[in-house]
């Protein structure tokens, strides 16, 4: 997977604090999911664009929930691997972000996130 | 070490009036001890100054603020598994005691208000953030808190997974708590 790919990851309101109107993911949104894969779960944007998913279908069950981009780049500096989650068989979009998630780890990726959805009050 | 507050309390001494309240032993295996119940009598008058505090020292806003947080906390049990979109855990009903406990525990001795997150393995954080020191507390069970200390100048990081009564056995941690008023 090359470095500029571009990962989506849906990020629920809960996941937000609003400082001065300003959206600030909190680390927690990048913990891991549990301790059997050592993962949380993102979206490639490649093969999502190959399949003509756009963010709007990956969001459409969630309401109120935002939508952020790292990149596979973000995750290689933070020595994490990315890998197709082949076990989810109905979303061909769906990869693991691996490796232990300290607070340095989370931090980092919670500082390269961009929004491309922010989330609403209502989610 | 020097505090800026609270000079008369030592690390040891927070740890020692550090306890959680008696429910949460209900979950335990085995039935609660006598001196385990002792302890408990002592946590319910210890809980009941955490609003007594509050009230006579008129911080109103203090404790507005706390509750509102608590509350925040609270609502998190009302989150169906899967609530993350990707398969997480429901957050369990006993992180989400203990959380609050160690909010208000804190909320009592340092007046600090925690940034709180439910987690996707099924715990809540809970989050003290100054100019350059990060505290977290990833809350599962009683016997299995990890506590993170991050100095985002020097990148040091103190990290440790202990029993929610021995949270504060790292002098650090009371320090930054002291201090962060």
């Amino acid at each position: 997977m090359d470095e500029a790919t571009i990962l989506w990851r849906r990020i629920r309101p809960d996941w937000v604090q609003y400082n001065e109107g300003i959206a600030k993911i909190k680390s927690q949104a990048f913990q891991n999911q549990d301790q059997v894969y050592h993962a949380f779960s993102a979206h490639d944007s490649e093969v999502a664009e190959r399949l003509g998913i756009v963010v709007q279908a990956i969001l459409s069950d969630f309401p109120g929930y935002g939508m952020v981009s790292i990149t596979v780049g973000d995750a290689l500096a933070l020595n994490q691997k990315v890998e197709p989650f082949s076990d989810d068989t109905d979303d061909p979009t769906h990869v693991h972000v691996i490796g232990k998630k300290t607070r340095p780890v989370r931090r980092a990726f919670a500082e390269a996130a961009k929004w491309i959805v922010e989330p609403s009050s209502a989610g | 070490m020097k505090t800026r507050r609270k000079t008369s309390s030592a690390p040891h001494a927070l740890s020692k009036r550090w306890t959680p309240l008696p429910w949460c032993y209900s979950y335990g295996q085995s039935s609660a001890s006598t001196s385990e119940a002792v302890v408990s009598q002592d946590a319910v008058r210890s809980f009941e100054r955490i609003v007594q505090v509050a009230i006579e020292t008129d911080d109103s806003s203090g404790l507005g603020k706390f509750k509102e947080i608590e509350n925040e906390i609270v609502g998190y049990s009302e989150m169906p598994a899967g609530w993350d979109s990707y398969n997480s855990k429901k957050v369990s009903f006993k992180a989400i005691e203990l959380a609050t406990m160690l909010a208000g525990f804190i909320f009592q001795e340092f007046k600090l208000i925690p940034v709180p997150a439910p987690m996707s393995s099924g715990g809540v954080s809970l989050e003290y953030v100054s100019e350059h020191i990060e505290l977290e507390f990833e809350i599962f069970d009683r016997s299995n808190v990890t506590v993170s200390l991050l100095n985002t100048q020097t990148d040091e990081l103190i990290e440790y997974t202990k029993p929610i009564l021995d949270v504060f056995d790292e002098p650090r941690v009371y320090e930054f708590l002291s201090n962060d008023n």
